[in-house]
């Protein structure tokens, strides 16, 4: 227990250096949704997150845990965005997902602390226009960068009921913290460049409730519950609004019909038509509900040291919070390819995801990435 | 396991290489801009009505560091003079040893500072000078007469192509004489110096009471016989010792009966102008200055030495405090600006003083007012006396141009 809160602190302490992936689909609202999954979930397209302690989608899951595990996993995303203003590559790097987790000794519950990306703005837009000053035309550079996001930081317990039963509970603080900054640089030398700087701040509170069935020797369903109350945001210290957020269930599916073979699928849906009304007010486009449908397998090569060596390989549809334009949801596909390796007696683990997703507003907005996401975790 | 291992190290490596964020998107605003792009606004501040004022006496004769002869100037006629501290011919210390000086040649050299390039054939004449005849009290029209009684030593012809640079007299043989002093003399020399060229021009000659290299010198030289035939030739060299023994006299001094209305820069009593703003709160405490130019319409057209680097820039310093003529000045040098002067005309002077207007901005930042002076005050005075039209001028009153953007908050979802 004393190594599991020594890890949650140090977890704590990490949380400033979280970053998020970069996309023009996370330009507006709260930014583009990430999703809680550890590398093993990511490679099996999401399906499994909901069985898996180190995601962090069900608390119900914790249960499950038998050994003290950490996880800590940095991604790095390429990708190439279009729009009617033209094509960009670009790259980014971040740490979506940090857990502790372990099971309570001499008791059926298990603790996990968690801290995963909740929404990513991390953007940079650049614009250039000429205007007229002093008589004289000037070419303008504008450029809108935004640091940051909102991050999700989970205690949960999860408790084995029954040989066939596990229920969770998770409590969640959402914080984060956005640094805008508007730049504008002119053509002219005679004018120097003009500069603002924003911090907006969040901070959110919420639950989630989550359970698992087994209800055959190969067939269990997992469900979960989650509402994550309202957001405050403060510009620069000063509170200037409150945004709701949305409310989340989830269900899941697998099916072992052998030791080396898991097959499962899942479906999630999240109520961000709560916080449409907050963002109109604020100047947003607005926010709509969302959906995910995902499937993936994992073959494990050895069953007696299960997760060395295993294919993962998944696919998930969702549908995206925040319009880029009013009336055109965007939406992301994607499909996925994993696998991990286990050493000095499966206390040390890797787990590699790549991800290639596709991402489209329906018309001109698109983009394509590859995210390599890299898991290292620890069972001492 | 070490292929396991190996796998690991290399991934994470991977990882780690990757680590550098390349996140711009191309977009426009309002498409996709999730706030609006800096406002650009500009807009033009008048002083404080009646808040700016020339003030006079800035710099004393010690703070001289060029002596100013001309001949024709539209500005006005200089002429200069110096004398020399005692200097013995007959023996030199050589390895402190006092030995016989016999002289063959003498000097008396200056340092260039500055000329008009386009005036050709620019001659310096040396006139010997009694001893006392002239000094700090000396008018203008007295040192005319006295250059016009004493004999010319010696002339130095500049060469055209010289911009700046040591020039000099040199005698040899009989010519030595003209400049031997008496016993009366007490070994001590002076000189008068006018200037002639092909068109009227002026010159600044590098004087310094601190005796450094831009300082003019008086020597003679010769041999001594010494065993060391390093050491043959020596030479006895004098600097002017100290600030009474030098000067120059114009006909001009703007200051003379100087119109308050106006604001007059620069001449023999340095001038110098103090303008006040006051900038609206809206700019000073939301707006981001990007530029901003002070901008004075002279009242007479520029008059000074054609050509003449620094001599034709008006340069802007903030105040530390505003407490009128002795208000202290910021010296940082990256607090000094400049604005040129173009002679003849009267073409309005514009100075960017952006990084000042910034520096109002700032909470227990300097006040929104500032000094105009001529460039050419650090070395105690220039030709040019430049005369701008004040706020209380009917028309042409200083002005400030400023450039702000103004912060649209951005960020909304």
């Amino acid at each position: 227990m004393r190594r599991l809160l020594l890890l949650a602190a140090l977890t704590g302490l990490v949380a400033p250096v979280l970053e998020a992936q970069s996309s023009q689909f996370g330009v507006r609202g709260l930014g583009i949704p990430l999703r809680p999954y550890s590398p093993r979930s990511l490679s099996a397209g999401g399906a499994i997150a909901l069985f898996d302690p180190e995601s962090s989608a069900n608390p119900a899951a914790v249960a499950s845990i038998f050994q003290f595990t950490s996880l800590f996993s940095t991604s790095q995303n390429f990708r190439n965005s279009t729009n009617p203003f033209g094509s960009q590559s670009g790259r980014d790097n971040r740490f979506p997902q940090i857990v502790a987790a372990g099971p309570v000794g001499g008791t059926p519950f298990g603790v996990s602390v968690s801290l995963s990306g909740y929404t990513d703005r991390s953007y940079t837009l650049g614009t250039v226009t000429e205007v007229e000053l002093r008589g004289q035309q000037v070419q303008v550079y504008d450029t809108l960068s935004s640091r940051g996001g909102l991050s999700d930081l989970r205690l949960a317990s999860g408790w084995q009921v029954a040989p066939w039963l596990q229920v969770g509970l998770g409590l969640h603080a959402i914080t984060g913290l956005n640094r805008v900054e508007n730049r504008k640089a002119f053509s002219d030398s005679a004018y120097a460049g003009a500069n603002e700087r924003t911090d907006l701040s969040y901070l959110g509170l919420g639950a989630s409730v989550g359970a698992t069935v087994r209800l055959h020797r190969s067939i269990s369903l997992a469900g979960t519950y989650r509402n994550d109350g309202h957001l405050k945001v403060d510009r620069d210290s000063l509170p200037i609004t409150r945004i709701d957020l949305p409310t989340a269930w989830a269900v899941s599916g697998r099916w072992q019909p052998t030791m080396r073979f898991t097959w499962a699928a899942a479906y999630q849906q999240k109520q961000w038509s709560a916080s449409r009304a907050d963002i109109l007010a604020q100047g947003g486009i607005g926010a709509e509900n969302t959906y995910e449908v995902s499937t993936g397998i994992e073959w494990l090569q050895e069953t007696r040291n299960p997760q060395h060596r295993p294919i993962r390989l998944g696919g998930h549809y969702a549908t995206l919070p925040f319009p880029i334009l009013t009336g055109r949801q965007p939406h992301e596909y994607g499909i996925s390819l994993g696998t991990g390796f286990r050493f000095t007696q499966g206390r040390g683990g890797i787990d590699l995801a790549v991800q290639q997703l596709w991402r489209s507003d329906g018309a001109s907005y698109t983009e394509r990435a590859t995210v390599v996401t890299l898991g290292v975790s620890i069972r001492p | 396991m070490k292929r396991g291992i190996i796998a690991a190290v290399g991934l994470l490596a991977l990882a780690l290489a990757g680590c550098q964020d390349r996140i711009t998107t191309p977009g426009t605003c309002p498409d996709l801009c999730p706030g609006d792009p800096i406002i650009i606004r500009d807009t033009t501040i008048l002083p404080i009505v009646g808040g700016d004022s020339t003030f006079f006496g800035y710099a004393d004769r010690s703070d001289r560091l060029g002596l100013l002869v001309s001949d024709g100037l539209d500005v006005g006629e200089y002429r200069a003079f110096i004398s020399f501290p005692i200097v013995r011919e007959d023996s030199i210390a050589v390895d402190n040893i006092m030995t016989k000086l016999e002289v063959d040649s003498a000097a008396v050299t200056f340092q260039l500072q500055s000329r008009d390039t386009t005036a050709t054939g620019l001659t310096l004449y040396l006139h010997r000078f009694p001893l006392g005849a002239a000094d700090t009290t000396i008018s203008f029209d007295s040192l005319q007469t006295l250059l016009a009684n004493t004999p010319i030593v010696d002339s130095i012809v500049v060469p055209d192509t010289l911009k700046s640079g040591r020039i000099g007299a040199y005698l040899t043989g009989d010519d030595i004489d003209k400049v031997r002093t008496s016993a009366a003399d007490s070994g001590r020399v002076a000189f008068g110096i006018r200037v002639r060229a092909s068109k009227p021009t002026g010159v600044r000659l590098g004087v310094d009471n601190l005796g450094s290299t831009n300082a003019p010198t008086f020597e003679f030289r010769g041999r001594v016989e010494v065993a060391d035939t390093s050491k043959l030739r020596q030479s006895a060299l004098v600097r002017p010792a100290d600030i009474a023994t030098f000067g120059y006299v114009g006909t001009l001094d703007r200051s003379i009966d100087a119109d308050p209305d106006l604001l007059y820069l620069g001449g023999p009593a340095t001038g110098r102008g103090l303008i006040r703003f006051a900038i609206p709160p809206g700019i000073r405490d939301s707006a981001e200055i990007v530029r901003a130019t002070l901008e004075l319409t002279p009242a007479l057209p520029f008059s000074g030495l054609p050509n003449n680097l620094f001599g034709d820039s008006v340069s802007v310093r903030g105040v530390i405090a505003d407490l009128g003529a002795k208000s202290p000045t910021l010296n940082q040098g990256s607090l000094v600006w400049a604005g040129r002067m173009h002679e003849g005309t009267t073409t309005p002077v514009s100075i960017e003083i952006t990084v000042l207007a910034k520096e109002w901005q700032q909470p227990g930042g300097p006040p929104p007012a500032l000094f105009i002076t001529h460039l050419e005050e650090v070395y105690g005075g220039g030709f040019m006396q430049p005369v701008f039209f004040s706020t209380r001028s009917p028309t042409g009153g200083p002005r400030l141009r400023i450039t702000y953007g103004l912060p649209t908050n951005p960020g909304r979802p």
